[in-house]
């Protein structure tokens, strides 16, 4: 250990080997960002295979299903991310998060997670259709790096923030659909509200967690986020639409609905889609701790390429003008963020660094 | 019970002093607040302080055989005492 005045320049081989190892930390993350976005594809065709199963696919449970199965996928991601938190030695960090100061940003985070990106949605799906509220959704990175840069003090280069620009409009263009039937009406802009708002929650989520994991590691934050978002479904969310629906359709048996769901052939798939996210968003919050929001979130959108993609190989969905177009698009503003200009590694603008 | 602070938050906190320390020399420090855990280690450790280099709490002040010694930044210091 040395005392401040120990602290002499350093010498120019440590130099260069600090900025290697710098340089090759940074690359671990855009690995790790590039990897869930990949991963994250896989997780809504899973989830979408227990939707269609009964009584998740009955047309009057639109509201109630999905909320249903994201509960049950938060809660199974939770219990295998406390697995392996346990098998790592890091249990005990979980509760003391929830007892710290910066853990109080990951609980925010769930809050601004679940019920406004998740509950933003499924309403803006619901009001205004897929065809508008998907890709207004993919918006999120464009927000968070807004977001990032003010209150995180993110450094984002001008590239970087192109690269952020070319991902975001190819997913938009790749999730985008030509609309059906007539658009306008007070529900059908409430339903674009909706999707903005998702979007809003979810680029909050990843600052708010972000500013935490300054002082907590990733995984022990998405855990904490994870118990917090899985209480949020149990205790509010869920309980919340069972009520909508009673009130909907007078007459109806809330237990044997619940029943019914627990007990019905598409839960499984809501568990497993609820392992595949909990190692997608472990390689998330590991990047954004590593390479900061704006490169994570712009490597995570990918996932809306990906999913068609891998749709395209394996089932019978045709490739598309569009999904070439958003592909290509993606791929350049890719090679745009993960090119590292000078001060690449240097998240934050702090005194020291401007 | 007094709870103790999440690792990476220690870390933070033992470099307050003003001293640079390597991933070994924090090791040495906090092992007796976290004894039998195994997160306390020298490689994991250093990933903690790497983690905090990236978002400008701590700096390299020194890189010898020993280890890089890592000093906390003005401007960490105070993220730091704002999260104890």
């Amino acid at each position: 250990m040395k005392g401040p005045s120990g602290n002499g320049p350093k010498s120019d081989r440590g130099a260069c080997s600090t900025s290697a190892r710098d340089a090759a930390y940074v690359r671990k993350g855009l690995f790790l960002a590039a990897l869930t976005g990949v991963i994250f594809s896989l997780d809504g065709p899973i989830l979408k295979q227990g939707l269609v199963k009964e009584p998740f696919s009955i047309p009057e449970f639109w509201l109630l299903a999905p909320l249903f199965a994201a509960g049950c996928h938060d809660i199974s991601a939770a219990c295998l991310s406390l697995v392996l938190n346990v098998a790592q030695g890091k249990g005990r960090e979980v509760f003391r998060t929830f007892c710290s100061k910066p853990g109080r940003y990951c609980v925010m985070g769930a809050f601004m997670g679940a019920p406004l990106g998740m509950g933003g949605y499924l309403m803006g799906i619901s009001l205004a259709g897929p065809a508008y509220a998907l890709p207004i959704s993919t918006l999120y990175p464009a927000i968070a790096a807004v977001l990032a840069r003010f209150f995180l003090k993110e450094r984002i280069s001008a590239r970087a923030m192109c690269g952020l620009a070319l991902c975001v409009a190819g997913a938009f263009t790749v999730g985008w659909s030509a609309p059906q039937g007539g658009v306008g009406g007070q529900a059908f802009y409430l339903g674009l509200g909706f999707a903005f708002l998702a979007a809003f929650g979810w680029a909050s989520e990843g600052v708010c967690v972000t500013a935490g994991m300054d002082f907590i590691e990733p995984v022990v934050a998405l855990n904490v986020y994870q118990i917090v978002s899985s209480l949020l479904y149990m205790l509010v969310i869920v309980p919340a639409a069972f009520v909508l629906l009673g009130r909907t359709q007078p007459g109806l048996d809330a237990a044997d609905l619940l029943a019914q769901a627990l007990a019905s052939p598409g839960l499984p798939f809501c568990i497993a889609a609820g392992l595949v996210g909990c190692v997608s968003y472990r390689c998330w919050y590991t990047a954004m701790n590593m390479t900061g929001v704006c490169r994570a979130m712009a490597l995570n959108v990918t996932y809306a390429l990906w999913g068609i993609l891998f749709s395209a190989l394996f089932t019978n969905v045709t490739v598309t003008r569009n999904l070439v177009a958003g592909a290509v698009v993606i791929v350049a503003g890719i090679v745009l963020v993960v090119m590292q200009g000078k001060g690449g590694t240097a998240l934050r603008q702090t005194q020291e660094g401007l | 019970m007094r709870v103790r602070l999440p690792l990476r938050l220690a870390v933070g906190r033992l470099l307050l002093d003003g001293a640079s320390r390597t991933a070994c020399d924090v090791c040495t420090a906090l092992e007796p607040e976290y004894a039998g855990e195994r997160q306390i280690n020298a490689a994991n450790i250093e990933a903690q302080l790497q983690a905090l280099k990236g978002v400008g709490i701590v700096i390299v002040c020194n890189e010898s055989d020993q280890g890089v010694a890592y000093g906390i930044t003005p401007d960490g210091r105070q993220r730091v005492l704002r999260n104890l």
